[in-house]
Order: structure tokens, then C-alpha cells, then sequence
């Protein structure tokens, strides 16, 4: 057990490494030269010129250079965004529980949602509830999420009026509650502030059904397929044999079994909700590392979004590792060869 | 008398296994209407889909605009249509030059092993530590907005896929006993990855390219969406749905709901087809 986390651990070092020579190759890549861009393309006298260039290390080799970046980035130094004017990493940890609580919350509610629905589709077999559960997946996967946001807006907040509109995390004049987790509705529970809890719970309905509509399909399918497999075991006949309820054998026995590669898959879509979901923060305007990293493409800014880049690429590898180590305490089978 | 060995038994057995299904025929027919749409555009609509026409802006859906009319006046339905092009097009030739690149590193990996197969997967799985659409806008972002460019980056993004599942079916092929001969009659290299392997490890990257053409279009609309990859007026339909973006909260609803229907419909379409064909080639992946 023990060999086989720290295996893991070198493993994700060896590949937090790469990333950074990933978007080391990626920051080269950046059209333009970086004095004329740190200038706006402003004349520059050449003295100022050769001392920009030797203060950011650009008359070093390659191999230098890349070692100063991996430096940088190993202390948290991502450099400064040319939007802000302050160091890229703080902007990111000031956004990152947005992020979180949005993403968390989409979670929470596609497995809310799609659990029982999955467990549903098992039980009846190709019946109607279970064709029609598979069409609904099927076309809730080839949704864009950004175009499923801008759906809601329409039906739901300009038609309906049930939602408010897409202004961020909490709807204009509700004051920020004290920050403790980052996450609003905690927060200002925590504070004892009602009035932002249900302002934070209200912004937040649209941006999380979004980011839960592609993944309750994947729910679905996997808690579905493994309910299948395992109701077609010898210990559900047994327990039927030996006069349990179908109730008893289903959610007692069978769920608990199912639900296990069900939840590993969803929490490596954690990672990946990570990536896809800049485009429904920029939809909603929510303030996120997402409409940070949207904001920074628009303008110009390439650090910024190499850096947004690199930390989510290094918390995806995270995830990564604390899924196959959970999996590993939990599941005694898997083995750590 | 090598190559007869190699690879006559495998397009038999193919045409043995092939067993049709509806998933194969209404994802086949729904591509096949969206090819339709694409090359016949210009016959299917009066109008065009670019030339403005500012008087007749912002017309809700009717029998004359049957999608309505965006903020320039053009009739959404005809821009839907020559958009099929662009999407289609895109995905056609990112999943193209993904899978080409991909599969015969793959196959180089799995073939040669050693030193080879580390250099090589151990890049693949650099690729694999982003997520997909992150890298794609950021490859965007970096070699600067544009078609060209959002193919280029979509297309990168896309190679690990391939190299993988070419990676260890080649090393399930290469275990094979008519390869076994086939090496045993001291066929090269090139020989033996292509006409033994190549042919018997053909179906899994069909079935990832089919079902990788619906998962590319999502990820170039969404790079159209945020302005990295077609530009307007090009009527992409990524770049479509941000366009409308802002009337949608005015309640004109149509210029952006009814370019992500269509992308909805042929991903569904190209994810209906890939299912179909891996039950059709495969039966034990069922």
C-alpha cells in the first residue's frame, strides 16, 4: 500500500514536471516579442531593452531559461498579468473556490439526479423508462454546455423568470459575506446572512444544471451498466434464494457494489469539469478561474492563460492521484502492482 | 504469399461479423442528411449567408425565415446550412490528421517497444494531463484565432486518442500467430506493420474516429463560441451561437438556439454511428 502511494506520488511529480515543460514550449510559443508586448508595441530605447531582456533571463539558453520557469513555478511564481497588474497565482487562488463551488455543486446534483435514475434504468430493463432515460443521455451528450447556458438564461430567467440573471455569484447589492471557505453559500450561512445564502443558492441553480447535464448521462450509463452486472451475480440469486426482499438484495447489496467504479469515474470528471467548465463561467459571467483564463485570451494576456493552464493541468493530476488512492483504500481487490 | 497471409483472413471475417443495428442507421442517416445539407446549401435556400440586409434585422421565425433573421439581417436557416460545411469540414479534418499521426506512433511504440515505446507514450500521456477543451484554447490562444489554427490545435489535442488504443492493440496484433509467421518468413518491419498489423487493428480506430468526430465538433464550436476559432461572418456554428449570444437575453432566441440544435444533431448523429459501428465490427465489446 504504502510503496505503492509514494509510486504514484513520483509519478505525479514526473508528470507536474512535463506539464511545465509543456507550457514552457507553449509560453515560447507566444506570438510576438515579449518587450514589444510588454510595451504595447510602444518604441523602446534599447538600453531599457537589454536590461528587460537580462532582468527576465532571455539572453540565457534555452535549458536555462526553462530551469528558471520550473523554478518560478515549483515557488507558485507564474508571473504578472499584463490585465491586472498582479502576480498571475494570487489572482488564481483568489478564484479557485468559485470555481470549486460551482463545480462541486454540478456534481452533487448530477448524482442527486442521476443515482436513482440509473438504478431505475437497471431495474427496467429496455422498458420505456429506460429508453427514454437512454435518448435523454444520448442528447444531453452532444449538448455544448455554453449553448445549454444560454438556454437556460432564455427559458428560465428572461421567459420563466425563475432564475436571476447571469451576474456572478451574488445578484447586485448583496454584500460579499466574510470570507472563511471562499464558497458563498457557506459562508454566509456561517454569517448567519440568510438573504446572501439565498442569493448565492439562486445565482449558482442555471451555472450548476448546466455542469451537471453532461455528467448525470455519464452517471447514468455507469451506475446502469453496473447495476446490470452485478444483479446478474451469483450472491443476488443467493440472497433472493434465501428469501431477501428485491429491495434488500438491490440497494443493500448490488448499489453498494455498483457504485463504486460509478464514483471513481465521476470524480476523474471532476478534472476534466475543470477545463470544460471556463465556458460556462464565461457564459454566466461567473467569476471563476475560468472567466479568468476567458477574460485573459480576450486580452492578450498569454501568461496569464499558461499559467491558468499549468494550475489546472497540475490540480487535474491531483485529482487524478487522490481518486486512485481513495480507490486503493477502499476497494481491497485492486492491486498495487 | 506473406501479405496474402497477413491480410486476406481479416476483411472476411469482417464482412462475417458485420451485423447492422439502428443505432448504425438512424446515426448514419442523420450524418448522411447534415452531409446533404452541406453540399446542396445553395440549392436548399433563396438566400445567402453572408450579404447583410440591416432592414431586415431581428425577424422572429416564419414561413419566409424559417429560423428567423440575425442582427445583420441574414436568414439563420441558410446560415445553419452553409455552416454544415464548416463544422463538418472541421471535423473531418482534425479527426484526419489526429488519427494519422496518432495511430502510427502507436503502432511505432507498440510495435518497437523499448526506448521507443517510452519516449513516445510518455508524450502521449503529456497530452493526456490537460484537459481536452483547455488545451485546445490555449494552442488556439497561442498560435492566434483562426480556422486554420483552431483545426491545428483541435487536431493536436486529438492525437494521444489514437496513439493509445493504436498503442495496445498493436501489441495485442503483434502476439498473433499470423503475425508470428509472418515474421517467422522474415518479413521487414514495414511489412509487418502493414499489412499484418495494420489491417487487424483498422476497427478500433474507425470506431474512435467516428465517435471522435462528434466529440471534435463540440470542441470547435466551443472554440468558435469564445472567438478562437472561425471568425465572423463565416457561419460556423460555434462562432453562430456567440454572435446571438447577446439577443438571447432580449428574448430573440433563435439566432443561437438553432445553431446548437444543429451541432446537438450531428454529434448525436456521428455518437450514434460510432456506438453502431463498434456493435457492427465488435460484437464483444457489446
Amino acid at each position: 500500500m504504502i510503496p505503492y502511494v509514494l509510486r504514484r506520488l513520483v509519478a505525479v511529480a514526473v508528470l507536474v514536471v512535463g506539464i511545465s515543460l509543456v507550457t514552457f514550449a507553449l509560453v515560447r510559443m507566444v506570438p510576438g516579442d515579449p518587450v514589444a508586448l510588454y510595451y504595447g508595441g510602444m518604441p523602446v530605447s534599447a538600453d531599457i531593452e537589454q536590461s528587460l531582456r537580462r532582468q527576465w533571463g532571455l539572453d540565457q539558453p534555452l535549458p536555462v531559461q526553462y530551469l528558471r520557469y520550473l523554478g518560478g513555478v515549483l515557488r507558485g511564481n507564474l508571473g504578472v498579468s499584463l490585465a491586472t497588474g498582479r502576480p498571475i497565482m494570487d489572482d488564481l487562488v483568489r478564484r479557485f473556490p468559485a470555481t470549486v463551488e460551482l463545480t462541486l455543486a454540478g456534481v452533487l446534483l448530477a448524482l442527486v439526479v442521476g443515482l436513482p435514475l440509473g438504478v431505475l434504468a437497471a431495474l427496467h430493463r429496455n422498458g420505456p423508462v429506460d429508453h427514454l432515460l437512454r435518448i435523454v443521455s444520448l442528447v444531453s451528450l452532444g449538448m455544448p454546455n455554453f449553448w445549454l447556458g444560454l438556454v437556460l438564461i432564455f427559458v428560465f430567467g428572461y421567459h420563466l423568470g425563475w432564475f436571476p440573471p447571469a451576474e456572478g455569484r451574488l445578484a447586485a447589492g448583496i454584500p460579499i459575506p466574510e470570507r472563511v471557505t471562499g464558497f458563498y453559500t457557506i459562508d454566509s450561512l456561517l454569517a448567519g446572512d440568510l438573504g446572501a445564502f439565498r442569493s448565492a443558492l439562486a445565482q449558482m441553480m442555471a451555472p450548476a444544471i448546466t455542469v451537471a447535464m453532461g455528467l448525470v448521462a455519464v452517471v447514468i450509463r455507469m451506475l446502469r451498466a453496473g447495476m446490470l452486472e452485478e444483479l446478474g451475480k451469483d450472491y443476488v440469486r443467493t440472497g433472493r434464494s434465501k428469501g431477501l426482499s428485491p429491495r434488500a438484495v438491490y440497494y443493500k447489496h448490488a448499489l453498494r457494489n455498483a457504485i463504486i467504479p460509478t464514483i471513481t469515474v465521476v470524480s476523474i470528471q471532476i478534472g476534466y469539469l475543470l477545463g470544460g467548465n471556463v465556458l460556462v463561467e464565461a457564459v454566466f459571467a461567473w467569476p471563476g478561474v475560468g472567466l479568468y483564463y476567458i477574460n485573459a485570451i480576450n486580452a492578450l494576456d498569454y501568461n496569464a492563460v499558461i499559467g491558468a493552464t499549468l494550475l489546472i493541468a497540475v490540480v487535474f493530476a491531483l485529482i487524478n492521484l487522490f481518486v486512485d488512492v481513495l480507490n486503493a483504500f477502499i476497494d481491497p481487490r485492486i492491486h498495487y502492482a | 504469399m506473406r501479405s496474402e497471409v497477413a491480410t486476406v483472413p481479416v476483411p472476411l471475417a469482417a464482412r462475417r461479423r458485420f451485423k447492422w443495428n439502428s443505432s448504425l442507421v438512424i446515426g448514419g442517416s442523420i450524418v448522411l442528411l447534415m452531409v446533404f445539407a452541406a453540399v446542396f446549401a445553395p440549392l436548399l435556400t433563396p438566400y445567402d449567408p453572408i450579404k447583410l440586409d440591416i432592414r431586415g434585422r431581428f425577424q422572429a421565425p416564419s414561413t419566409t425565415h424559417w429560423f428567423g433573421t440575425d442582427q445583420y439581417g441574414r436568414d439563420v436557416f441558410t446560415r445553419v446550412l452553409y455552416g454544415a460545411r464548416y463544422d463538418l469540414l472541421i471535423a473531418v479534418l482534425a479527426v484526419a490528421f489526429a488519427a494519422g499521426v496518432g495511430t502510427p506512433l502507436g503502432m511505432l511504440a507498440g510495435y518497437f517497444r523499448g526506448w521507443t515505446d517510452v519516449v513516445i507514450m510518455r508524450v502521449m500521456d503529456l497530452l493526456l494531463a490537460f484537459p481536452n477543451i483547455l488545451l485546445a484554447m490555449t494552442l488556439a490562444a497561442v498560435l492566434g484565432p483562426s480556422l486554420n489554427n483552431a483545426i491545428l490545435a483541435v487536431a493536436i489535442v486529438g492525437i494521444a486518442g489514437y496513439a493509445r488504443i493504436a498503442y495496445s492493440a498493436t501489441m495485442a496484433a503483434s502476439t498473433e500467430v499470423y503475425v508470428e509467421a509472418a515474421r517467422a518468413l522474415g518479413a521487414p518491419h514495414h511489412r509487418l506493420l502493414l499489412n499484418a498489423i495494420l489491417p487487424a487493428i483498422l476497427a478500433p480506430i474507425v470506431i474512435r474516429g467516428t465517435l471522435g468526430m462528434g466529440f471534435t465538433i463540440l470542441l470547435a464550436a466551443g472554440l468558435g463560441f469564445i472567438g478562437l476559432g472561425a471568425q465572423p461572418p463565416t457561419p460556423e456554428w460555434g462562432a453562430m451561437i456567440n454572435e446571438g449570444r447577446n439577443q438571447v437575453i432580449l428574448g430573440r432566441w433563435w439566432t443561437s438556439v438553432f445553431p446548437g440544435l444543429a451541432i446537438v444533431l450531428l454529434v448525436t448523429g456521428f455518437n450514434l454511428l460510432g456506438d453502431g459501428l463498434r456493435d457492427a465490427l465488435d460484437p464483444r465489446t457489446r
